[in-house]
């Protein structure tokens, strides 16, 4: 499934995103640097407050204005970054688009359905006349299986699952290279978000387009993703293809992460791994490697230095001191078979 | 039968309501069906209440008509015969009985002073000038507050946002007759560019045809351009001063309710698909932050009617307001009966239809 | 985008248009004047109005049997020429001019005049009680002679028929059997103006009446618009923007005074107003002893308060009948001196049995606002002067308007503060309501004095003038001898024309504006 000879979509380099509060800056998102392919489902998984969703956002440039955000967002050879509005309203949308954690809210509750989709298309072509964006829109809503009668409703009129449909519809619109899905299927119950899966799986198969889902929910990220980066407290801790990090997680944060997962084989004698300590507060975050101090494999060199996201294999990177040097370091560093 | 222009006029914007009752409650789901009709079942005991408390506190108020009317010089036998005239020698409850009965028919009795007149018949001649000064002050009131809030709500914490927050404030605070008396002092005097007081031109008035007896209207009716032109004229300082008083509170609202729906999930949603910033803030944030602002129209119209009566007063126009003034001055019960029923029974009439419209426009509304 | 460039420049145009409608001038032949008033019209019924307002545009545009000489308060000829009293002075006879002609043409006759009276007699309007102390009947034995019947004599009866309801109104008008206060076509008569279209609430339009005898001078106006106004600050701006040309009745004290700073506008000072006085209610202890009335006009000072509270813009009255009158006079300034007399005044108290621990203490009442606001300031400065000595005690009260008229008339204070204004232009009209002795007791004053009701009955019957003066000037002394009431001032009114539009009025003691006497640029 795995094909290293994908086309890099995103390239992400050293970025930093601080929210000025306040309380000081809110270190969100620490010098990150990852890439997205063409094609593929990466899934960005970590516990609330780590930082995924501003990832996501500052994907987009979605964040506050006042956010302080530094490094290289290169999107088809140009830089998110460095975009004006008038580039990156075209950008948003026609590019990458996104999914939200709660349809409900996310569309506007006084905006029918079908004008939602027409006036998104409009905004990108502003010549498109109404009728040819309602002809437009029609194939991609039957396929979405929205009911034609239900495209003129309001949107409190449909259920949840129906809603995020509207929502995967808005994303897909304009044929986006990137989608990114924010807990998208946080809001649906478990038989509708198995659907959901199942349908997210064909879209990206059918529009060839890739898709980045931030989610919390691990178990989603293993049926679904192609790739899965787990970020701890503003950095990725580990990156990699979904068998070789779910066969044989590297990162201590990663390893106390799967164990923690229920699953529905759990008989009395296997507890559940319950991870010590809270995620450090972002305004005042731990020096050296933010794991450390719940760290079961802590060394003396984790508080002092910070580690970086280097490849351990061609499928896996790890952001960890055990595998990695450093002239302070007295432990050996841990070799990892391909 | 015969129909006054007063009871015409409420004949026909009852009628009108009622259209727009029936048009919702057949376009709308069951829910919003029940909830009209409970709402319409609601009002009539509403007014029912409105009327009998009016009836009563007329009579508590101090002062007696008959003295007012006769004045010191009034002999006993007089006296007797205007309290025989006016149904004041009969029980209370008995008057009150005959009060409904009258109210039903649309009688509001005969005023105390200046030729015994139908108070029907003269407030058919003040509604009109009412209409034309509220209708205009509400619709500035509420395009200038709302469009300006939601300015001020994009352009949050900036300069602009301070000096509008400042101006709703002030525009709250100010009362009518001295926001009236400098808007005359500087537009009428300073600048000369508008009339004082009054409707419309006495000159071009000769010619104007009445018919509606809403001056701008007759104008149009009546293809008088020059009487059209005078009229807007002379409605220009007194609905400006209306509508500034009443342009705080929608500008407050809308910013607010603008800057609370900015932070909502759509807007942000909005944002990822490139919608434009401006799009964004007038389009939909306004349109969800416009729904509490339908209701605070029909809340603000009482506010509106007391500042008619003011701004009547200040510019001499002569509607309902001045009316009242005057009649007030002269202790002439029936007629500031009459208005206060006319003025109670539009404010019922207002928040049922705002209520109803509200209902309607909010799709998501909870019945 | 180009939704919203449309929005601005419809908005534009709008404004454009709006001031434009305001810039443009009116393209006018016929001269207009338009007079802006805060009064209202209550009744245009000739047999029924009662009322100054309703009078002045009456006045305009009809002739009463006798009227008044523009400018002055005398009466001479009205629509009658010449008039005669029978021996007992019970039956007066008038001969109608020629050449009165109603806006239709036709011919004025006496029964025109019977009608109007006898409604007046028959109907119950608001004159009905004036025309019925006077006059028993009325016939008319040719179209050009009317023979009034009176109750008791009166040798001002000249005087009387000067008011609205000697108006001819032609056969068809009013019915004769009701009151009609706002005829559906307005009014018209003989006099200079008809009325082709009047709004109570907004404005009366005048135009000339064509057939009009006496004819208009060159520069009079074509058309007069009457404009009402709710409050004096709106129409004193509204003279000053040239909204209006002319601002009559009433303007208060600080719009004159601003008005008068203007360049471009002209404050004329009328010859006539109402006046003001003091009741002192002479059926309640104190004020039943004469030595207190005496000793409170002792202590009066007027100059002080026109002085202090209305700047100047009031005069002073020491006697109830205003300048103009015949035999007005200063009568309480020769009897009690011009400014206050404090030890007079505390001889007459000491007299009575007042001392410094049994002071005169007695309740005034004034009313806070119809007055205007400066009504306060004046009984404040009336309480300094009172209790210039330790042996008067004065508890000043107010009441709103409405319970305060009916309590100042109807015995209920001791003393109180009220105003007139004349219903017919005589002597007779300012003494007979006070003094006489059953008036007396309706106005609240109760005084009764045998003298003062032969001076004042002998005064109206008689019909030589000297006579009539010299009883009159008696009937003033024991006014003030007696202290009736106490006279304090009289209030002027004035007028505030454009002098761009219009170089003079004529306004005499009567208050009588004569539209057709207005002198346009």
């Amino acid at each position: 499934m795995m094909d290293n000879e994908k086309e890099v979509l995103v390239e992400i380099r050293d970025l930093d995103v601080r929210y000025k509060t306040r309380l000081g800056p809110v270190s969100a998102v620490d010098d990150v640097s990852f890439d997205i392919f063409q094609g593929e489902i990466l899934g960005l998984v970590g516990e609330s407050g780590c930082g995924k969703s501003t990832m996501g956002k500052a994907l987009m440039r979605l964040l506050p204005p006042a956010t302080d955000i530094h490094g290289k967002v290169i999107f088809d050879g140009a830089d998110v970054l460095t975009f004006s509005e008038d580039q990156l309203r075209d950008f948003r949308g026609r590019r990458i688009s996104m999914i939200f954690q709660d349809p409900m809210t996310s569309l506007n509750p006084v905006q029918r359905i079908d004008n939602h989709l027409v006036e998104t298309i409009q905004v990108h072509e502003p010549d498109t006349k109404e009728t040819d964006a309602l002809s437009r829109i029609r194939g991609l809503v039957e396929r979405l299986g929205i009911q034609k009668e239900r495209i003129e409703d309001f949107p409190h009129q449909l259920s949840g699952g129906m809603r995020q449909r509207v929502m995967i519809s808005l994303g897909l619109v304009l044929n986006p290279s990137l989608i990114i899905a924010d807990e998208a299927t946080t809001s649906l119950d478990v038989i509708v978000e198995a659907k959901f899966l199942d349908e997210l799986r064909e879209i990206l198969d059918e529009f060839g387009v890739s898709i980045l889902v931030i989610t919390h929910n691990i178990a989603l990220v293993a049926e679904l993703a192609d790739r899965i980066a787990v970020m701890y407290a503003g950095r990725i801790a580990e990156l990699g293809s979904i068998y070789s990090v779910f066969d044989n997680p590297l990162h201590p944060y990663t390893k106390g992460l799967l164990q923690s997962v229920p699953s529905i084989k759990l008989d009395e004698r296997e507890v559940l791994y319950k991870m010590p300590g809270e995620p450090p507060n972002l305004t005042h975050p731990p020096p050296g490697c933010r794991f450390h101090p719940r760290c079961p494999e802590v060394m003396p060199i984790c508080s002092n230095h910070t580690p970086s996201l280097l490849h351990v294999t061609s499928k896996q990177m790890v952001n960890c001191w055990l595998y990695q040097d450093h002239p302070e370091k007295d432990q050996p560093t841990i070799e990892v078979a391909t | 039968m015969n129909i006054s222009p007063l009871s015409g006029i409420c004949l026909g914007s009852l009628g009108i309501a009622l259209l727009f009752i029936i048009f919702a409650f057949l376009r709308g789901s069951p829910g919003l069906r029940s909830y009209i009709l409970t709402r319409v079942v609601l009002t009539l005991p509403m007014v029912f209440i409105l009327v009998t408390v009016i009836f009563f506190i007329m009579r508590v108020i101090p002062g007696d008509p008959v003295t007012s009317q006769l004045g010191p010089r009034g002999t006993e036998a007089q006296r007797e015969h205007m309290r025989e005239q006016l149904g004041l020698n009969d029980p209370i409850m008995v008057q009150y009985v005959k009060y409904l009965g009258k109210i039903v028919r649309l009688d509001l009795g005969t005023a105390l002073v200046l030729g015994n007149r139908p108070i029907v018949d003269e407030l058919s001649e003040r509604l009109p000038a009412t209409i034309e000064l509220t209708i205009p002050a509400m619709v500035i009131a509420v395009g200038f507050g709302v469009l300006s809030g939601a300015y001020a709500a994009q352009h949050r914490k900036k300069g602009v946002d301070y000096g509008l927050r400042l101006f709703s404030i002030a525009a709250y605070s100010i009362p009518v007759f001295w926001l009236g008396l400098i808007l005359q002092v500087v537009f009428g005097i300073g600048l000369n560019i508008a009339p004082i007081a009054g409707r419309i031109d006495p000159v071009i008035n000769i010619d104007l045809n009445r018919m509606t007896n809403i001056l701008t209207l007759d104008a149009l009716l009546t293809g008088n351009w020059r009487a059209l032109g005078s009229a807007l004229h002379h409605l220009f300082l007194p609905s400006l001063a209306l509508a500034t008083v009443l342009t705080g509170v929608f500008l407050r609202l809308s910013r607010i309710n603008v800057i609370e729906s900015l932070v909502e999930d759509y807007i942000t949603a909005g944002r990822a698909r490139g919608i434009r910033e401006r799009v964004l803030v007038y389009r939909h944030a306004l349109s969800n932050a416009l729904i509490p602002i339908v209701t605070l129209i029909g809340l603000q119209f009482s506010v509106l009617l007391a500042g008619a009566i003011l701004t009547e007063t200040t510019f001499s126009w002569p509607g309902m307001g001045l009316y009242l003034v005057e009649r007030i001055g002269q202790r002439d019960y029936t007629a500031v009966q009459g208005v206060i029923l006319v003025f109670a029974l539009s404010v019922a009439v207002i928040s049922l239809l705002t209520d109803i419209i509200y209902a309607f426009i909010d799709p998501r509304v909870r019945y | 985008m180009k939704r919203h460039k449309l929005v601005l420049i419809a908005s534009l145009l709008v404004i454009a248009a709006v001031v434009l409608a305001g810039c443009a001038p009116a393209e006018e032949e016929v001269k207009t004047v338009i007079i802006g008033v805060t009064d209202e019209i209550s009744s245009l019924d000739f047999s029924d109005a009662y009322s100054t307002h309703d009078w002045e545009l009456m006045r305009n545009v009809n002739v009463p049997l006798t009227d008044y000489i523009p400018g002055s308060a005398e009466v001479g000829p009205g629509i009658a020429e010449s008039w005669e009293v029978s021996a007992d002075g019970m039956s007066w006879t008038f001969h109608l001019s020629d050449g009165w002609k109603y806006p239709d043409g036709s011919e004025l006759v006496a029964a025109d005049v019977v009608r109007t009276v006898e409604r007046a007699l028959a109907l119950d309007g608001d004159i009905h009680g004036v025309v019925e102390g006077y006059i028993a009947g009325i016939e008319a034995p040719d179209d050009r002679t009317v023979v009034i019947d009176l109750v008791n004599p009166r040798g001002d009866f000249p005087q009387i028929v000067s008011m609205a309801f000697t108006m001819p109104a032609q056969e068809g008008v009013f019915p004769a059997d009701e009151l009609v206060f706002f005829p559906e076509e307005g009014i018209v008569g003989v006099g200079p103006w008809q009325m082709v279209d009047y709004d109570p609430a907004e404005q009366v339009v005048l135009e000339r009446n064509p057939n009009y005898k006496k004819g208009f001078g060159p520069d009079a106006p074509d058309r007069v618009i009457i404009r009402y106004f709710e409050d004096a600050t709106s129409m004193s701006l509204a003279v000053e923007n040239g909204d209006i040309d002319i601002a009559w009745r009433f303007l208060g004290i600080p719009e004159t005074q601003r008005l008068a700073g203007i360049p471009g506008l002209s404050v004329i000072t009328t010859g006539g107003g109402g006046i003001r006085y003091l009741v002192l209610n002479e059926n309640r202890e104190p004020m039943s002893d004469k030595n207190v009335r005496q000793a409170l006009a002792y202590l009066l000072d007027r100059d002080e308060i026109v002085d202090r509270v209305m700047q100047g813009t009031v005069d002073p009255l020491y006697t109830m009948v205003p300048p103009g009158f015949m035999a007005a006079g200063e009568y309480f300034i020769d009897r009690y001196g011009a400014g206050a007399d404090v030890s007079s005044a505390e001889d007459l108290l000491r007299a009575s049995g007042y001392s410094e621990d049994n002071p005169l203490a007695f309740d005034l009442w004034y009313p806070p606002e119809h007055y205007g606001t400066h009504a306060a300031q004046i009984f404040q400065v009336l309480e300094q002067q009172f209790e210039a000595t330790p042996l008067i005690q004065v508890n000043l009260q107010s009441q709103e308007w409405g319970t305060y008229v009916k309590a100042c008339t109807a015995d209920e204070y001791q003393a109180c503060y009220l105003g007139w204004f004349f219903d017919y232009p005589d002597t007779s009209n300012y003494l007979d309501v006070f003094a006489e002795s059953a008036m007396s007791d309706d106005m609240g004053i109760f005084y009764a004095s045998e003298t003062m009701d032969d001076l004042l009955h002998t005064a109206g019957s008689e019909s030589d003038p000297a006579v009539r003066e010299s009883l009159y000037t008696d009937a003033q002394e024991l006014y003030a001898e007696d202290v009736v009431t106490i006279p304090m001032h009289f209030e002027v009114e004035k007028v505030v024309f454009r002098d761009e539009t219009v170089s003079s009025v004529s306004i005499g003691p009567a208050l009588i504006f004569d539209y057709e006497l207005i002198v346009m640029k």
